[in-house]
């Protein structure tokens, strides 16, 4: 039996209760959508008590499939307006699913100004626990303070100060498996935000003294299938550049293509984007005492994960990624990537999503508020972030916010979210996505590139887009992505696993119909919450302008946008 | 819209060119070729004919004369032994699609490791074959100007393309003396044939100016020719328009590629064994009106090239409906029958839907359409 | 001797990255970097980077973003 714990922060009550029967065959991504369009009114204040903030593992957590301990967490996103899935690695999924616990439900709203933490013990209760003496306290701090009291079996999925100052741009850190850095962020769309306006610091996850054992209907099917799966991951990621070198590894490739936005997506090349690159990036490690090839959960064998040190072989950061350092770097003109690392702890500290906080910076410099390039003063504005002064507190309402303070006719954002690292106008399929994901502009939804005929040309963009998009809603509730996409040649064995734990035929339908139900649900809760067509589309200066090293503009008729998730 | 056009094969055309083979042949430096045709083309003497001609300029011939349609796998690898065994250094196809899709077949397995199914796709590295030279009998599948080989996998039931350089003829011979007398049921499939080549590449996601062009040329050229053709085969002019359009239509298809007039083919052809050309041209108007939506000018010059007049302020809606109309009594002209007309009932024409939309070819289709709306154009097509 | 992917190549003078993919069947893409003896090749040099007897090359595709 598995449970889910019904946290309401009105009342500061804790119940543990066994998981819905509906909610066994779902996890992840798809089951935030089921749960959500269930229990959550569209049209709530994302900040209100209306707003349920859920924490969720996957379909198969606690079983022996590589990176099944992923964590989501969902609610209504107080940045987009609309539905929101932010998927994290780290320790805590792997905890709870020992603990048994598939979900975890923060309903209401605390009445005072009181801040709590929900602690399940290692005895498997759950309860609020005051912690007033962690307001204003960042997330190393903080989880610093539960590992030196709890020891290392433990984790913690907290925010930082921006998400108790409910800034849109807040993420939910989750601490690191063997480390405790608190540096896996879900970071988009501004969950660490209703987290604080619930009141809420952090989860803490003790390791049980017993760990759950999961009823498995046929367990010789599951493991044959489990065996399978994980033998095309661990075949597969010893060619992966993730594993060899990390995740910075794509800025060889997008610095190469046009695909790597460089001053506020002006489509142009980066000479200097070897100086944030694969070769750099292994010196620097190599050099300081670094290291990568880090799993951020156990028995990740993907492990794309590093830790950074500083030029005096200080850890400065970890966690530290292509998103951040494309964002942050090329796209702010800034080539330094220790400064980068030094941008991407503050982020993980403070608890805001650096996709955002970076395009604020770029959206910054573009009109001028600070240089091009210049890296002290980009690090400047984080610390006003940090810090909480007037201008801060707008960085942290986001880039659009900060946009059109300033007067910016360039903002790069979809459903009011700003665009990752892939310029839509030289990879088209991803800008497909970026428009009509029912997240906003996430890549992580459906990233296009290398598979159309021409990354920027029309031919077979949407129709990779919509593949990509169906796919990833079921890959985003049962495993990590990295992993998912070395078990492609054995995606049917997911049935299998399916029936294995599950009973019932190993039906591949299971898994199908599982994506295309998750993104029609996200969609049908936007429309509810009143996103319509317009929302569906990219800003317009993608459009217009050509990108310089390709000559493409995103030229793809609207129709193809309507349509794409006719089934 | 930035975009390209890549596939081309140099081409010798006009009457008799195909006495030109054996010359050919010679200089591009082949010694001994492997000549590729069917028990058809055999009877009516053309093969003879050709491997006369080789011979007679000093080349040594091979015959594989035990070509079938569509293609199957197993054939193609028992030839490509001969091919290697007799150490041949070059191959001739005459024929339809099926000799010229075997051949290119067989120089894929000259220098890459069987079975030829496992090269299904677009295949960016193989090892390259020997010279290829082809001669269309019919008019046509385009196949001598196409990069890509149409194979029957046995064991898995169904059909798919190899696609590569490899499989690009090295100079295409278009004799339309060859196809004068090709009966008038043929020479309307194979017609109608290119005609969905061209209509299809117009339309899709990978069209670019280049193959447009040749795309219209054909169209124009078709719809002139072809109910003359039908109507006296013997009319060498409308031979030759005809053996040209057949050419522009596969060269503009072997850029732009083709979609949903295609892959509903593919369907109706796998399940019911019905003629390719015939299959393609059942729905094609009902393709062309759901294409109109986001592909309206091209749809005007499909129109256009029919022969029919479109109003300056028609809505795309109306453009679509003019254009299938156009189309339909096009296709009806010439003799092509119907899906009820071929003996398929309602439920079975309407069954293949969730099979087209499975397709991957629907990757060049202008714009996404469900399993449901494909049954509904199959159904308007069914007894139009 | 040149290793890659499994195979290994001939050594020969002035034999480039591009001679050896020519050999092995594959086609130099941005998205597949390409290491030597464990450091990724520029992309805009590949075509042309002379190797040395020896050398490793280790091809490792991206294929999802992150």
């Amino acid at each position: 039996m598995l449970f889910k714990l019904v946290a309401d922060m009105t009342d500061l009550t804790v119940k543990k209760e066994p998981l819905d029967e509906a909610y066994y065959e779902l996890g992840g991504r798809s089951l935030i959508a089921q749960y959500l369009i269930k229990n959550v009114v569209p049209t709530c204040d994302p900040l209100g008590e209306g707003n349920h903030l859920i924490f969720c593992t996957t379909v198969f957590a606690g079983t022996k499939l590589t990176t099944s301990n992923r964590m989501s967490v969902g609610g209504k996103s107080p940045l987009t307006g609309g539905i929101k899935e932010s998927n994290v690695g780290g320790y805590a999924a792997s905890l709870l699913a020992e603990q048994g616990i598939r979900l975890i439900i923060i309903k209401g709203i605390s009445k005072t100004n009181d801040l709590w933490t929900l602690h399940v013990d290692s005895k498997g209760e759950a309860w609020f626990k005051e912690a007033n003496d962690c307001k204003g306290m960042n997330n190393y701090e903080f989880s610093e303070q539960i590992h030196g009291k709890y020891g290392s079996k433990i984790a913690t999925v907290s925010i930082g100060c921006a998400g108790e100052r409910l800034y849109k741009n807040a993420s939910i850190q989750v601490s690191e498996f063997r480390s405790g850095h608190p540096s896996r962020a879900a970071a988009r769309g501004g969950l660490g935000a209703v987290m604080g306006s619930k009141g809420l610091k952090a989860l803490v996850i003790e390791k049980p003294d017993e760990r759950h054992q999961l009823k498995y209907q046929n367990e010789n099917q599951f493991n044959e299938a489990c065996k399978t799966l994980n033998d095309l991951v661990a075949k597969g990621v010893q060619n992966d550049p993730f594993h060899n070198i990390g995740t910075i590894a794509t800025i060889e490739a997008t610095g190469a293509n046009g695909i790597l936005p460089v001053d506020n997506f002006s489509g142009k090349l980066f000479p200097e984007y070897r100086k944030v690159g694969a070769n750099q990036f292994m010196e620097n490690l190599s050099s300081r005492g670094g290291k990568n090839k880090i799993p951020c959960q156990p028995g990740c064998m993907v492990r794309c994960s590093n830790s950074y040190h500083d030029e005096d072989g200080k850890y400065l950061t970890s966690g530290f990624e292509y998103e951040t350092i494309a964002l942050f770097g090329p796209n702010c003109h800034i080539a330094d990537l220790d400064a980068i690392a030094r941008m991407d702890r503050l982020c993980d500290d403070l608890g805001v999503d650096t996709i955002e906080a970076a395009n604020t910076i770029a959206v910054c410099m573009e009109t001028g508020k600070i240089p091009w390039g210049d890296s002290k003063a980009a690090l400047d504005l984080l610390n006003e972030m940090l810090e909480g002064t007037d201008f801060g507190n707008l960085m942290g309402q986001g880039c659009e916010a900060v946009g059109n303070h300033l007067g910016c006719k360039r903002i790069p954002v979809v459903k009011h979210q700003s665009i990752a690292g892939y310029d839509p106008r030289n990879t088209k399929g991803t800008g497909i996505t970026y428009a009509t994901s029912p997240m906003g502009a996430d890549h992580t939804a459906g990233l296009t590139m290398g598979r159309a005929f021409d990354d920027c040309g029309r031919t077979a963009q949407a129709y990779a887009s919509n593949k990509l998009q169906v796919a990833m809603c079921f890959a985003d509730s049962m495993m990590c992505l990295f992993a998912f996409t070395h078990m492609v040649p054995g995606i049917p064995l997911l049935a299998n696993l399916m029936a294995g734990l599950y009973g019932g035929e190993a039906d591949f339908n299971r898994i199908a119909t599982m994506g295309v139900k998750t993104i029609l649900t996200e969609r049908a809760f936007n429309q509810q919450a009143g996103m319509t067509i317009k929302d569906d589309r990219l800003p317009d200066f993608f459009y217009r302008e050509k990108s310089p090293a390709t000559g493409a503009k995103f030229d793809i008729d609207d129709h193809e946008l309507n349509v794409i998730f006719d089934f | 819209m930035i975009t390209t056009y890549d596939v081309f094969v140099p081409m010798l055309m006009g009457g008799g060119a195909s006495l030109r083979t054996g010359l050919k042949v010679r200089e591009l430096g082949c010694q001994k070729v492997l000549v590729v045709y069917d028990q058809g083309i055999k009877e009516v003497g053309i093969a003879g004919k050709i491997e006369e001609n080789i011979r007679n300029a000093g080349v040594e011939t091979v015959c594989f004369e035990d070509v079938v349609p569509d293609p199957p796998d197993k054939m193609i690898e028992e030839a490509a032994e001969i091919a290697k065994r007799e150490a041949i250094d070059g191959i001739v196809a005459v024929g339809g699609g099926s000799a010229m899709d075997s051949a290119k077949g067989i120089n894929v397995l000259m220098n890459n490791p069987p079975p030829i199914v496992s090269y299904f796709g677009i295949q960016k590295n193989l090892k390259p074959g020997v010279p290829m030279i082809f001669i269309p009998t019919t008019s046509g599948t385009g196949s001598e100007v196409t990069n890509m080989a149409v194979v029957s996998a046995t064991d898995l039931g169904k059909k798919d393309s190899v696609v590569s350089p490899v499989c690009l003829a090295t100079l295409a011979i278009i004799d339309p003396e060859l196809t004068l007398e090709l009966p008038p049921k043929l020479t309307a499939i194979t017609g109608i044939d290119a005609l969905a080549h061209a209509v299809e590449s117009l339309t899709g996601g990978h069209a670019n100016p280049m193959s447009d062009a040749l795309a219209r040329e054909a169209i124009r050229s078709i719809h002139h020719w072809l109910p003359i053709a039908v109507e006296n085969g013997g009319n060498y002019q409308a031979r030759e328009a005809l053996m040209m359009a057949s050419t522009h239509a596969g060269m503009a298809f072997t850029n732009a590629l083709v979609h949903l007039g295609h892959c509903i083919g593919h369907a109706l052809g796998a399940s019911f064994h019905i003629p390719h050309g015939t299959a393609c041209a059942a729905t094609l108007p009902e393709v062309i009106e759901y294409a109109a939506k986001t592909e309206s000018m091209k749809v005007r010059m499909i129109c256009e090239c029919l022969q029919k007049v479109i109003p300056e302020q028609a809505t795309t809606d109306e453009i679509g409906r003019i254009g299938r109309d156009a189309l339909r009594s096009f296709i009806k002209s010439v003799g092509i029958p119907n899906l009820k007309q071929m003996g398929l009932t309602l439920e079975e024409a309407m069954s293949v839907a969730p099979r087209v939309t499975k397709d991957e070819g629907m990757a060049l289709a202008p714009y996404r359409i469900t399993p449901g709306k494909v049954a509904e154009m199959i159904a308007s097509a069914y007894d139009a | 001797m040149i290793k890659v992917r499994n195979e290994i190549i001939p050594f020969r003078e002035g034999i480039t990255v591009a001679d050896v993919f020519r050999e092995i069947g594959e086609t130099i893409h941005p998205t597949t970097l390409v290491t030597l003896n464990g450091k990724v090749i520029p992309y805009t040099k590949l075509h042309h980077w002379v190797l040395s007897d020896g050398d490793e090359l280790r091809l490792l595709p991206i294929i999802s973003g992150g």
